[in-house]
């Protein structure tokens, strides 16, 4: 089987780009073609001039409400669906993602509780789905943590359990909630960038760089992580510690765009997926960077989906979940369970 | 000859009945020690304890002079190549990649494998023959391409030892001994001490400078192989009547037919 | 693979996120109004409004009926899509653009597209926050609405009719609600307060609990005309305590009122809270004097919800919970008056 060729890997790295700029150009609002490209390159050429009336309302559209909007889906793609990746080595398990450490539960806890019982200002549910998810996290790792060591097996174990115990909080908290307010937990959980502004890109992107940087320079790690234990510690890895560090870089990764947008499932499944049977290897210096890419353009076109398929909004997690099960059921059905194989 | 390892009066337990109790060894570069014992007698977490996968509750274990439980993983990993009983990864990986692993210890935390790494995997991989199947998925490889790339991974450690666990489980006659023939050339050509562990006392005879008996977790007895494996000492550690047969090659043990019957 | 991924992804990334942050920064929106007044809204926040406003996007179906009670329909360009679904509300208004809810969030840019002068919305649940932040930022005013009882209701027609430029309609409607509001109360104030008994005015949840009203506008209507809010009573500060029977079976309230958005949802509520042991050994059923009541804006005969309904909602209140002294009050005269009055266009 020949290496992936450089052109591909550059084409499906690149990808985002031109989908950056699709993205700029869909929405409700209309804005003409030559308007939109004088308002986005005026900086760099002066000589494309707008000077319609409606110039400062376009500008409004595209600078206060499409550009953080897509940067939060396209950065967010990319903490789903490397988080994903990253996990599923460090669990040597093709079919787990970023919820299966709890985050998910912890994250609807935390916005549960903020929603419920405090005064609604705003960033407080943010900051509160982002310390349960980070919560849940270090509960599931403490308890699977047994003489020094935490074991993949006992790992997902405690996932459950944490998750199931958060479920559970969440469940009572739904059951003292009034209904109205109830009402916004569900639709918290929904995952939705519909309202998501600067103060968003700017709660979380910094964040998902910062933990996407660290898995990237981790990347070839991850292929010997995920070897199994002791044959990662007989080739010089010191795994407890390296796996420790790569379940915090994803937990930060992940909670750091769920407490901001909500739960979205689906991604950090199918993108990692996808990848591996797109490039036909494994490698993890291949399969993260594309991921990233195609995770980001995959969430991006979904939400350009939720956001101008009707006037109002649609929850893009409902989007990603229509086309993501389907579509994982499809890639295990046509290639059988190891999907990514030849 | 230079000591690669010596074992020094170690003692190991998991907490239940099993342990290893009071083992010495010593290997020296470019010699195969070959374990050789009934199953449980503790050959797997020897090569566990020397590669300090599992901590001894007393003696200590030297690898080119150093005490190996105070070693840092990629400290041990640049002297110590650990080869397991081939086994099916979750993700398959390349042949090239999988040997590219054994680069790892030798790689900053937040390095990726360079040229050069790169280099030496495809030198480790063409000493042990296997250079065409670079780009195979390692998973489809026959099982003994399959140990011959572990080997080659190990290689790409630039290890001072080499250890094996049942290199020739579930391998074909053939490739039992193709494996072990490559792994007694590599001992001899580079130098590396190697141990491993056999089931065959005549495998033994035939590729390594050195034998040690084990039984109930103790050594039973050390030494070259023609003063090892001896009938009477086999028969006590296997608890089985042997025969010796005597051939132009040297003489191997076959067991004798009178205690099935 | 020769080349180095890491690299190219941190300057493409690099490269996105300044050019985003460079010409965020270079066209950063400066908005001014040209000539404005202050209007202080529900939630106490000073907004600048050039009034009347000739677009507005209002984002609850109360606020849109009354609106649309002011004669100003025409001026709403876009609706929340719980609008939809009133029958109050003219249907021109609810083929409006929906541009969302506050539950599940607006599409920011369907609310600019339609140009509105000004957004009407609740504040305080939901993704409100969130919301009212961004449109704010987009120089969008944000009138901010909520209810707690009848005055607010009085004050939030008011506010709507000094927004639309319809004063005068404003407060014919509010003299037709007062007057009559002001006859309950003071009807109310002649009940001696043993001749007061203990209402429970609840919903019953598809698990069997009973979602009561408690310090909510509906709630606080019980004891205005007369009744005893056994809910409010014994939880002051909770606007919905969640109930099971047990405590159901403590309070045994002389009257116990269940509403319901439509008669399939007032029958199978009564199908489940009949099933239970306790309902035989309630006061309230032994003395018949068990209500239902419609509410929302579902269906035809729904009276009791926020918007000048809630009128015809108290009267009926008023006559299950005190038939004697409420016995003269012709509550379909008066609904009547009402709908042709202000509902006909």
């Amino acid at each position: 089987m020949p290496r992936l060729r450089k052109s591909v890997f550059l084409l499906l790295l690149l990808l985002p780009l031109p989908v950056f700029f699709l993205s700029l150009t869909i929405g409700s609002y209309q804005i003409p073609f030559d308007e939109l490209l004088a308002i986005l390159f005026q900086g760099i050429a002066p000589f494309l001039n707008s000077d319609s009336s409606q110039t400062q309302i376009y500008r409004d559209v595209i600078f206060m409400i499409r550009l953080p909007r897509i940067l939060l889906a396209l950065f967010g793609g990319i903490a789903l669906s490397v988080s994903g990746a990253s996990l599923q080595s460090v669990f040597k398990n093709p079919l787990v993602d970023s919820y299966i450490l709890g985050l998910s539960a912890g994250a609807g806890l935390g916005a549960a509780l903020a929603i419920a019982f405090l005064p609604n200002i705003i960033g407080l549910t943010q900051l509160f789905a982002f310390l349960f998810s980070f919560m849940a996290f270090m509960l599931t790792y403490f308890v699977a943590r047994d003489r020094g060591q935490a074991s993949t097996v006992s790992l997902v174990l405690a996932g459950v359990i944490v998750t199931a115990l958060f479920s559970a909080a969440l469940s009572m908290i739904k059951f003292f909630t009034v209904p109205e307010k109830l009402s916004s937990v569900v639709y918290w959980l929904m995952g939705s960038m519909a309202v998501s502004g600067w103060k968003e890109v700017l709660y979380s992107v910094p964040l998902i760089l910062l933990s996407f940087l660290i898995i990237t320079l981790m990347r070839w790690r991850l292929n010997v992580l995920s070897m199994g234990d002791e044959e990662a510690k007989s080739l010089g890895i010191n795994v407890e510690r390296d796996r420790l560090v790569v379940l915090l870089t994803t937990t930060l990764m992940v909670s750091s765009f769920v407490s901001v947008a909500g739960i979205i499932g689906w991604v950090g499944l199918v993108i990692p997926h996808l990848v591996r049977m797109l490039v036909r290897t494994p490698d993890n210096r291949i399969v993260i960077p594309i991921s990233a890419s195609l995770g980001g353009v995959f969430l991006l076109l979904a939400d350009d989906v939720a956001r101008s398929l009707t006037s109002y909004e649609l929850p893009v997690g409902v989007i990603t979940t229509i086309i993501g099960a389907p579509f994982f059921l499809y890639l295990l059905k046509k290639r059988g369970g190891g999907s990514w194989r030849q | 000859m230079e000591t690669i390892v010596s074992v020094k009066d170690l003692s190991f337990s998991y907490g239940g009945s099993f342990k290893l109790s009071s083992i010495t060894l010593n290997v020296e570069a470019g010699t195969v020690l070959a374990l050789l014992g009934p199953n449980g007698c503790g050959k797997t977490t020897l090569l566990k304890c020397i590669n300090a996968l599992l901590k001894p509750e007393k003696g200590k274990v030297l690898i080119d002079g150093k005490n190996a439980h105070e070693l840092k993983r990629w400290e041990i990993a640049r002297l110590v190549g650990y080869v397991p009983q081939a086994h099916v990864p979750p993700f398959p990986y390349s042949t090239l990649d999988l040997v590219l692993m054994g680069r790892t210890a030798h790689l900053e935390f937040f390095q990726q494998p360079s040229n050069l790494d790169q280099q030496i995997a495809e030198q480790a991989l063409r000493m042990v023959g296997l250079s065409h199947l670079g780009h195979r998925p390692y998973d489809q490889l026959s099982g003994g391409e399959r140990q011959l790339a572990l080997i080659a991974r190990a290689i790409a450690q630039e290890p001072k030892l080499l250890l094996l666990d049942e290199p020739t489980a579930h391998l074909d006659f053939k490739n039992q001994f193709l494996v072990l023939d490559m792994v007694r050339r590599i001992s001899r050509e580079n130098g590396i001490g190697v141990i491993m562990s056999l089931h065959d006392p005549n495998q033994a005879i035939m590729f390594s400078d050195a034998v040690a008996l084990m039984k109930n977790g103790s050594i039973f007895a050390v030494g070259p192989p023609h003063s090892v494996v001896t009938r009477e000492k086999i028969e006590t550690i296997y608890e089985i009547s042997v025969r010796i047969v005597k051939h132009t090659d040297g003489s191997f043990i076959i067991p004798s037919m009178e205690s099935f019957s | 693979m020769r080349i180095r991924p890491v690299i190219v992804i941190l300057a493409l990334t690099t490269l996105i996120v300044s050019a985003g942050f460079f010409l965020t920064i270079a066209n950063f929106p400066i908005n001014t109004l040209p000539s404005s007044i202050t209007i202080q809204d529900m939630s106490g926040r000073s907004v600048a409004l050039s009034v009347p406003v000739n677009r507005a996007v209002i984002l609850n179906s109360y606020w849109n009926e009354i609106a649309s009670t002011l004669g100003v329909s025409d001026k709403i360009v876009g609706i929340d899509k719980y609008t939809i679904s009133s029958i109050y509300i003219p249907k021109a208004v609810r083929e409006r653009p929906v541009v969302g809810d506050l539950f599940g969030g607006v599409n920011l840019e369907t609310i600019l597209s339609l140009k509105p002068d000004v957004v009407i919305m609740d504040f305080g649940y939901g993704k409100s926050g969130d919301i009212i932040k961004s449109l704010e930022s987009l120089g969008i005013p944000v009138i901010c609405m909520y209810s707690n009882n009848f005055n607010d209701q009085i004050n939030a027609i008011r506010l709507l009719g000094k927004i639309f430029g319809t004063e005068a309609r404003a407060e014919s409607l509010i003299n037709f609600l007062e007057i009559r509001h002001s006859v309950l109360i003071s009807t109310t104030s002649r009940i001696p307060a043993n001749e007061r008994p203990t209402v429970l005015l609840c919903r019953v949840e598809k698990d069997g609990l009973l979602t009561a009203y408690g310090n909510s506008t509906w709630g606080k209507i019980v004891e205005d005309v007369g009744g005893i809010n056994i809910a409010l009573r014994s939880f002051p500060s909770q606007s919905w305590p969640k109930i099971n029977l047990e405590t159901l079976l403590v309070w045994n309230p002389d009257i116990i009122i269940i509403v319901g958005y439509d008669d399939a949802a007032l029958k199978s509520q009564l199908d489940l809270i009949m099933k239970s042991s306790v309902w035989g050994n309630l006061k309230a059923v032994k003395d018949s004097r068990v209500y239902t009541v419609l509410i929302g804006s579902r269906t035809e005969g729904a009276y009791l919800d926020w918007g000048p309904r809630m009128l015809i909602g108290e009267m009926k209140l008023a006559k299950m919970i005190q038939p004697k002294y409420f016995s003269d009050l012709n509550v379909d005269l008066v609904s009547d008056l009402l709908i042709s009055t202000y509902y006909s266009k």
